[in-house]
């Protein structure tokens, strides 16, 4: 079982996407669909093997596949093994429209200064917004 | 007697500002009309600086509504840039506030942090460039060396430092600032006066650890004084702050916020700020609440009343009622009280209403066909109407012109048709004089600071300097930046304008007047000696030194 490493990284879900950011390094993560439904179970303490479990049977997302995300979240110190057990109700997958690549991305951008100093309106793209640079900044 | 009979000139914002305010601040179905004429009005690419911060707000509030389509990429990542931004700076904030205390240094959150914690629970939603805590003035040296062992800097020069009066601006080397304070206020840095803030502070957590926050209505005081420090700047974001902290239960405690302002002789900034969060937010600072709060001080009545009354702008002074205006006015503790009768035909508002060291107005009004039909006037002005208004007939305006006293004020009715206002803004001829009254011909002043010079600026032309509402063309006195020896460096520099192009009326110079006003100098980032060289302008039109004129030059040595 993980928990989020806090205070150190700082998270929210919002609009079907996550924002993670680890406030040591600087980096900046955003996870999506699926990637993100799992992030929310794991920081609400649900066991993987539940979560692998779950996809398996509805033929999603492989195990391996889980079991790589879950290790890449921990090896970049966005989660930690879990102090106590807080394991909640049974674990099932919300239905999400946006499936057409079940694919658990763990996209990072490291470049603290350049994230810091993009500007929001004039340098991004205006259908993605920050951080995405717009082609004629990028 | 309220003052808000005879009070106008409620600062403003632009509508579009106005707008996403009141997406942000108004109940359904006002709200979503708002945001509609927002998305329909603003340019997103030149959005200000307010709204940029308002923009996390405003996407988490309207956050599936199909309204916000057309920017909604761009919100979004608004959002998430200020979430990335402010949780950075609130992480090494957060850990600079734990060392702190550890070392045994009271400390209390306050300004947007605070907000932050109290109101939000998510750092992306309030904004803000740097952290701020106030500590006991005897902690301050302590505090520097604790934040010097976390890798904080001092931001500036450290020659500024000295001259810092209430708080120490630090910077760390993720950019994140920390504002170490003593004082809460710039405009209050007096021993103890920070006390009640102190005792009224409360307690809540961050990140698990408890610490302490300003109390929400010290809170409010700080948000409003701040966010009308700089009227001109119009800042708005801090009106969205204000509606939060007082809409939280229990009921806020508008009254001690008011003493809070009075001991910090502040009202007059406040009352200005809750003008308009009056006007924006009715339901947030009620008229009613408002107008006790303000005839209970007669020295704010008399210091609200004093420019107005100056200026002219007085058509809302019911005359029936001048004599309540003049006991405003009249202090009864002065002299004058006491031989108020033997002085029955001078009064503070007559001698106000002559200062000839103020610009002037006339008050209009427009028929529908968008023609004067009435003037509001001083009388002494009538035979200057030729100069200020296009006349249809002259031979007919002396005989209206005769009618009247040559002093006193009062409305006049106008044929539509016989008087328009000029097309343009433009003058046949140009003259001014400058004369620096208190001596300041040589000034010295830090770099990066900013110094006031005492002018007196005659309009020594045969035509009125007059400003038509709504117009670009403001008059006001500037500077330009030259080396030592003589090289321009920067032509243009900061104005600051005699009057305002306000709404319904015009505003004027009359030839021969003197105006009195104070000039703002900017003293340049690079120590040296400088000569500036005043100036008269007409904005967008021109420069008077153009016309031939030669006016004061003052030295200036910029300091580190």
């Amino acid at each position: 079982m993980y928990q989020v490493n806090s205070p150190r990284v700082v998270h929210e879900t919002l609009d079907g996407e996550t924002i993670i950011i680890d406030t040591q390094t600087g980096f900046y993560y955003t996870i999506a669909s699926h990637a993100s439904v799992i992030w929310s179970a794991l920081v609400a303490g649900q066991r993987p093997q539940q979560i692998k479990d779950q996809y398996a049977a509805a033929g999603l997302i492989a195990p391996s596949a889980i079991h790589q995300f879950i290790e890449d979240l921990a090896d970049a110190a966005l989660i930690v093994a879990a102090t106590t057990d807080t394991s909640t109700s049974a674990f099932s997958i919300p239905s999400i429209t946006d499936i057409a690549a079940p694919h658990l991305q763990l996209k990072r951008h490291a470049d603290l200064q350049e994230l810091i100093e993009m500007d929001p309106i004039h340098e991004v793209d205006v259908a993605l917004g920050w951080p995405t640079q717009s082609k004629d900044n990028s | 007697m309220s003052i808000f009979n005879y009070f106008e000139g409620i600062p403003q914002i632009g509508p579009t500002q106005q707008w996403l305010l009141e997406a942000l601040v108004s109940d359904a179905p006002r709200n979503r009309e708002s945001l509609k004429k927002w998305v329909a009005d603003v340019d997103f690419d030149a959005l200000d600086y307010s709204s940029f911060r308002l923009i996390p707000a405003l996407f988490t509030k309207f956050l599936d509504d199909p309204l916000c389509e057309p920017y909604r990429g761009r919100m979004k990542g608004i959002y998430r840039y200020f979430q990335f931004r402010t949780s950075l700076l609130a992480a090494d904030a957060r850990r600079a506030v734990e060392a702190l205390t550890a070392a045994g240094i009271e400390t209390l959150l306050f300004k947007g942090i605070a907000i932050a914690l109290k109101l939000h629970g998510n750092p992306a939603l309030r904004p803000m460039g740097d952290v701020d805590i106030l500590v006991r003035p005897k902690d301050v040296a302590s505090a520097e060396k604790v934040l010097q062992e976390l890798g904080w800097q001092y931001r500036y020069a450290e020659a500024k430092k000295k001259r810092d009066i209430h708080s120490h601006d630090y910077i760390n080397a993720n950019k994140n600032g920390f504002d170490l304070h003593w004082f809460a206020l710039y405009e209050s840095p007096i021993d103890g006066i920070d006390e009640g803030i102190w005792q009224r502070a409360e307690r809540t957590e961050w990140q698990g650890n408890p610490v302490q926050v300003m109390s929400r209505e010290d809170l409010a005081l700080i948000g409003m004084i701040n966010g009308r420090r700089e009227p001109e700047a119009r800042r708005h974001e801090w009106i969205y702050d204000i509606a939060l902290i007082v809409r939280i239960r229990p009921c806020f405690d508008w009254k001690l916020l008011w003493q809070e302002a009075g001991r910090r002789q502040l009202r007059h900034i406040l009352f200005d700020a809750m003008l308009l969060l009056n006007s924006l937010v009715p339901d947030v600072l009620p008229t009613k609440l408002l107008h006790a709060l303000v005839t209970d001080d007669p020295d704010l009545c008399r210091r609200l009343l004093r420019p107005l009354i100056a200026e002219n702008r007085t058509h809302a002074l019911d005359q029936s009622k001048r004599t309540d205006i003049n006991s405003l006015l009249e202090s009864p503790t002065t002299i004058r009280y006491f031989f108020r009768w033997l002085l029955p035909f001078r009064s503070l508002y007559q001698d106000w209403s002559r200062d000839a060291s103020s610009p002037k107005h006339i008050r209009y009004t427009i028929n529908a066909e968008g023609e004067i039909d009435s003037l509001y006037m001083h009388w002494q002005y009538l035979p200057l109407l030729a100069k200020l208004f296009d006349v249809a007939d002259r031979a007919g305006l002396g005989h209206l012109t005769a009618r009247y006293p040559a002093q006193g004020e009062g409305c006049i009715v106008i044929e539509p048709g016989f008087l328009a206002l000029p097309d343009n803004d433009i003058l046949p001829h140009y003259h001014a004089q400058i004369r620096i009254t208190e001596g300041q011909d040589k000034l010295e002043i830090p770099a990066n600071e900013v110094a006031e010079i005492a002018l007196t600026v005659v309009n020594d032309s045969r035509h009125c300097w007059y400003v038509r509402a709504g117009s670009p063309a403001l008059y006001g006195v500037s500077y330009h930046l030259y080396s030592a020896d003589g090289e321009l460096l920067q032509w243009d520099q900061p104005r600051t304008y005699f009057m305002q192009a306000r709404s319904g009326y015009l505003a004027f110079v009359p030839p021969g007047q003197r105006l009195s006003c104070r000039m703002k100098i900017h003293a340049p980032e690079q120590p040296g000696r400088y000569r500036l060289k005043l100036d008269v302008l007409q904005e967008t039109i021109l420069w008077f030194s153009g016309q031939h004129m030669r006016f004061p030059e003052v030295k200036l040595i910029v300091i580190p």
